[in-house]
């Protein structure tokens, strides 16, 4: 398909405008109805365009509507906007529009797309999604193939009309595909400095504030007999990297006991869990890059999982069970003496590192000196409090725990007799019982994680073993793609955490509720998905000097040590990658080298079979001096025995070339039998 | 456009039947007419110059005056004078040999300079001033000037911007020794006499028009004013050519490619017109005609511009 250099120019800024559109809605800067009203008007000017062409241009206009415009945006400053990036978009659709409905010349090609870069330029601090970088790749090649575009219609806004109107450009594949090479090339090159300059300072445009939380499923508190559905909600939350896993070797069934602990209560009242004022709290200050120390430390085995947490509305630091230490941005700290971590609640995403030391399987045999039973009579009196506790739940949990050996047995058959007994269930009834956890045991025998740890942690305590009830959540989906944990909204859970003489608290988890199911092959689409925002986020949006350093120690090592060297070299994966690479470079400089040497002599527009019917020329050893014409080549051929094909090609070529003449259909099949001949005798 | 082909033929065709052998020259001679320029036929005695201008000239339908130029001729020889008229009380003005369509200047240097110059206004707006009126010349018109090389005796080199308005500058050359013996032999050639005229005047202006029409594409606009700079750069050159010389290239061109049966021009076209068109117009450094030709000059720069492809 051939069109007219002046409207695929028209096309690619439209093209250009929609795409900065994109981005404002994307970053959140324009809403569903504004995103409505500028695509109609937008639109609209396409329509208006015929109309423009007979309208006189007014200089005193384009002077009032810049005054009109900072004005406007002067004043929305300092009385309505939200924040500075509300008004600075404003005016940018402003003059958006302006320029569309005021569009001339190429020049203002060149402005629409300086202002649909300035929307993405807007857009960048205000968002962390990845499809930011599909937005932005379009920009990069739809802008590149606008300069092109644009070039080469200012070089004919000089031609006389004539010669214009009888030679169409021919914009077919030759020209996007030259721009495709070099957006790649520029890809390319971005990636590189991107990896490769160093990462200083904060974005110069503060944030908009976040305003959206998610606050169903997780929450600080506890409380019974409330009433609803839960655990609906499929939103991704959280993401577990796992240190030992990195490379993609560990297999996640291996840990089907992994919860990620959130925050513990000790306090009941007969209906909520909460944190009693007792609790001993302490806010650390910290010098980076200095570890928090979180919990002491047995000596097992020790857990790193690097964890990016979305904004929940919540303080609490979350991670597997015995949390050791916290790496983290945060340079204040809140702990307790329930092994609560708390930071200020973040706004954005957070990425830290915990190191935590797994619960190992069967705590009784254990003897740690520093996980005995205290012999403060005050810590035991704060794991057993209790309010007026009916007495059937009391008698209950005699009769569950008579005969048991020691206090994990007993939590071990009470935990049993719940999971066994009880029906798990996500709706919540309320049934208004003074006594809901009464309720629960005996009346309607069902309820939700909550209702599980309430009544375990309860009957524990009338038999005056200690305990305590734990808010976080399920492990999670396996995602393989990215090798990390996804963890929803719907996994929050409760379960208990029992003390046992020796091993300190054990977590025991009572109610009969599964892992979730493997994803089905549909979704598999969106593992994939997640895991390349993962990896958006991971090493594009927090990329930080500190990763640059390591990246760097990385290479370092590679490089120099020796028994490293093997190993990178069989890594098929970075292998391909590299080749990847190497092959989107590569067919860069092929096309762009191409296109040089076919410019060799003067204007690039030689007709295709001209230039093949010279390249098989070529073969035989005829090419053509810098000042020998076409004629002239063909006179030297005729010792050749293409002598007359040839000419014939160099007639039809003149014709073309000079001649601004299209080949009729007979005389292109003419030009193809030549051509064929040429080919076939120069081998 | 078969039309125009024909008449150019036929036009060939009757110039041939005087000058034997030499069609190239003849392709020059009517390239010159149908570029409305005009023509400076330069070499050595006896080659057939004034075959050439004598035969083209009454080829075609029109009037044909033959000026021999001399030492001691004035301008009013040529342009014309206002002669006083007892009965009408006033100068009334007597048209001198120039009031034609072909002029056929034969040995312009001979003449002065000052009779020279006499020629420049009329060759390059086709009109006389005399006497604080205007003449105008009848179109089409056609100077056809031959010269002896300018080392002779008893010649004056004609001023540059004489020579910068001459379209072509033609050498006809020695024939072919077959042509020769034909021309011996008595049987080959026609006398110019005996030649009548194939075209009209209104055909010639016609093909003029149709030279106007002739597509250029802008890559050989590039190709014409490549040659250009390229003369004006070329270090041998004391004087390159003027922007009447690029001009002229290019209507040369044009007329050529008509000439040739096509619509449009071609790079050859300028190539092979780059010394009829460019030498004549160019200045060399140092000793005035010493071993070096302008024309190899030109000949060499137009092997080494790059053609458009």
């Amino acid at each position: 398909m051939t069109v007219s250099a002046s409207s695929a120019l028209a096309i690619a800024v439209y093209l250009l405008v929609a795409d900065g559109l994109a981005a404002l809605f994307l970053g959140g800067l324009l809403g569903g109805a504004g995103l409505a009203l500028a695509a109609a008007a937008v639109a609209a000017s396409w329509w208006q365009a015929p109309l423009r062409r007979r309208i006189a241009p007014q200089p005193w206009l384009g002077t009032a509507i810049v005054v009109l415009a900072a004005g406007g945006v002067a004043l929305e400053v300092v009385t309505v906007a939200a924040s500075m990036l509300d008004a600075f978009t404003h005016l940018l659709l402003f003059l958006l529009l302006v320029k569309l409905y005021t569009r001339r010349t190429s020049r203002d090609a060149r402005d629409l797309a300086f202002l649909a870069f300035f929307m993405l330029v807007a857009v960048a601090p205000a968002t962390t999604s990845v499809v930011f970088l599909a937005l932005f790749v379009v920009f990069l090649v739809v802008g590149t193939w606008l300069l092109m575009l644009r070039h080469l219609v200012a070089e004919g806004e000089g031609a006389p009309p004539s010669l214009e109107a009888r030679r169409p450009f021919g914009l077919g594949r030759d020209l996007f595909a030259l721009s495709l090479a070099a957006s790649a090339a520029t890809i390319a090159i971005t990636t590189v400095l991107f990896l490769v300059i160093p990462r200083v300072g904060q974005a110069a445009l503060p944030l908009r504030p976040h305003v959206s939380r998610m606050v169903s499923g997780f929450s600080e508190r506890v409380e019974l007999g409330a009433f609803g559905e839960i655990e609906a909600d499929s939103t991704v939350v959280m993401r577990v990297h796992l240190e030992e896993w990195r490379g993609g070797q560990g297999r996640p069934e291996a840990l089907p006991a992994l919860r990620w602990r959130g925050i513990a209560f000790d306090a009941f009242d007969g209906r909520a869990w909460t944190v009693s004022r007792s609790t001993l709290r302490l806010t650390l200050r910290r010098e980076l890059p200095v570890a928090f120390p979180v919990h002491r430390y047995y000596g097992g085995p020790v857990l790193t999982q690097e964890i990016f947490l979305e904004p929940i509305g919540s303080e609490m630091i979350f991670g597997a069970a015995r949390l050791l230490r916290l790496h983290g941005r945060s340079d204040v700290v809140t702990l307790d003496d329930l092994g609560n971590v708390a930071v200020p609640v973040p706004s954005a995403r957070l990425n830290y590192t915990v190191d935590s030391e797994p619960e190992v399987g069967d705590p009784r045999g254990l003897d740690i000196a520093d996980a005995r039973l205290p012999a403060d009579p005050r810590w035991l009196a704060r794991y057993t409090q209790l309010p007026p506790v009916a007495p059937r739940i009391v008698a209950l949990a005699q009769e569950i725990t008579a005969g048991a050996a020691d206090h994990y047995d007993a939590a071990l058959r009470l935990s049993a007799w719940l999971g066994r007994e009880l029906k798990y269930t996500r709706v919540l009834e309320g049934s208004g019982a003074a006594d809901p956890l009464e309720d629960f045991l005996f009346v309607r025998r069902a309820g939700n994680c909550e209702y599980f740890a309430a009544a375990l942690a309860v009957m524990l305590r009338t038999q005056g073993i200690p305990a305590r009830v734990v808010n976080g959540f399920q492990r999670g989906e396996w995602n393989p793609y990215g090798h990390y944990f996804m963890v929803r909204l719907r996994d929050a859970h409760s379960w208990v955490e029992v003390f046992v003489d020796g091993a300190g608290w054990v977590s025991l988890d009572p109610s009969p509720r599964g892992l979730p199911e493997p994803t089905a092959v549909a979704a598999r689409a969106m593992l994939w998905l997640d895991a390349l925002r993962l990896s958006w986020y991971r090493y594009v949006v927090s990329w930080s000097l500190h990763d640059q350093l390591a990246a760097a120690d990385t290479v370092r090592r590679a490089v120099w040590t020796r028994s490293a060297l093997p190993r990178v070299a069989l890594d098929w994966r970075s292998l391909l990658r590299a080749a990847m690479i190497v092959a989107v470079l590569g067919s860069a400089a092929v096309a762009l080298g191409r296109r040089r040497g076919g410019a060799v002599g003067g204007v690039a527009d030689v007709p295709r079979f001209y230039a093949r019917a010279l390249r098989a020329l070529a073969r035989r050893g005829l090419t053509p001096a810098a000042g020998e014409t076409a004629r002239e080549l063909a006179g030297r051929a005729e010792a050749t025995p293409v002598a007359v094909a040839f000419a014939r090609l160099t007639a039809a070529y003149e014709r073309v070339r000079f001649g601004g003449i299209a080949l009729t259909a007979d005389e292109a099949a003419a030009v193809e039998a030549g051509l064929a001949e040429l080919e076939r005798s120069g081998r | 456009m078969t039309g125009a082909l024909e008449l150019i033929r036929r036009l060939e065709d009757n110039v041939a039947r005087a000058l034997v052998g030499k069609p190239e020259v003849i392709r020059l001679a009517v390239i010159g007419l149908l570029a409305r320029g005009h023509l400076l036929i330069e070499d050595v005695p006896g080659v057939g110059k004034t075959t050439l201008a004598a035969a083209l000239a009454r080829s075609i339908g029109g009037g044909f005056q033959r000026i021999q130029f001399t030492s001691d001729m004035l301008p009013s020889d040529i342009l014309g004078v206002s002669v006083y008229q007892p009965d009408r009380g006033d100068f009334v003005f007597k048209p001198g040999p120039l009031f034609t369509n072909i002029v056929l200047a034969d040995e312009i240097n001979r003449t002065t300079p000052k009779t020279q110059s006499s020629l420049l206004e009329a060759m390059n707006e086709a009109q006389v001033s005399l006497d604080h009126s205007t003449y105008q010349l009848p179109r089409p018109f056609m100077v056809l000037a031959t010269q002896n090389p300018l080392e002779y005796e008893g010649t004056h080199a004609l001023p540059e911007s004489q020579l910068d308005r001459f379209l072509l500058r033609i050498t006809i050359g020695y024939p072919g020794a077959s042509d020769e013996k034909a021309i011996l032999r008595g049987g080959g050639a026609t006398p110019t006499e005996a030649l009548g005229p194939v075209l009209a005047a209104a055909d010639v202006l016609r093909l003029q028009d149709e030279v106007e029409r002739v597509r250029v594409a802008d890559s050989v606009l590039d190709y014409v004013l490549a040659l250009v700079a390229a003369t004006r750069a070329a270090p041998p050159l004391r004087l390159g050519v003027s922007p009447r010389g690029s001009l002229a290239l290019l209507r040369a061109a044009r007329a050529r490619a008509l000439a040739d049966g096509r619509d449009f021009v071609v790079p050859d076209d300028v190539k092979t017109l780059a010394v009829p068109a460019l030498a004549h117009r160019v200045l060399l450094r140092g000793a005035t005609g010493g071993e070096v030709d302008p024309a190899a000059i030109v000949r060499a720069l137009c092997d080494s511009v790059p053609v458009p492809r």
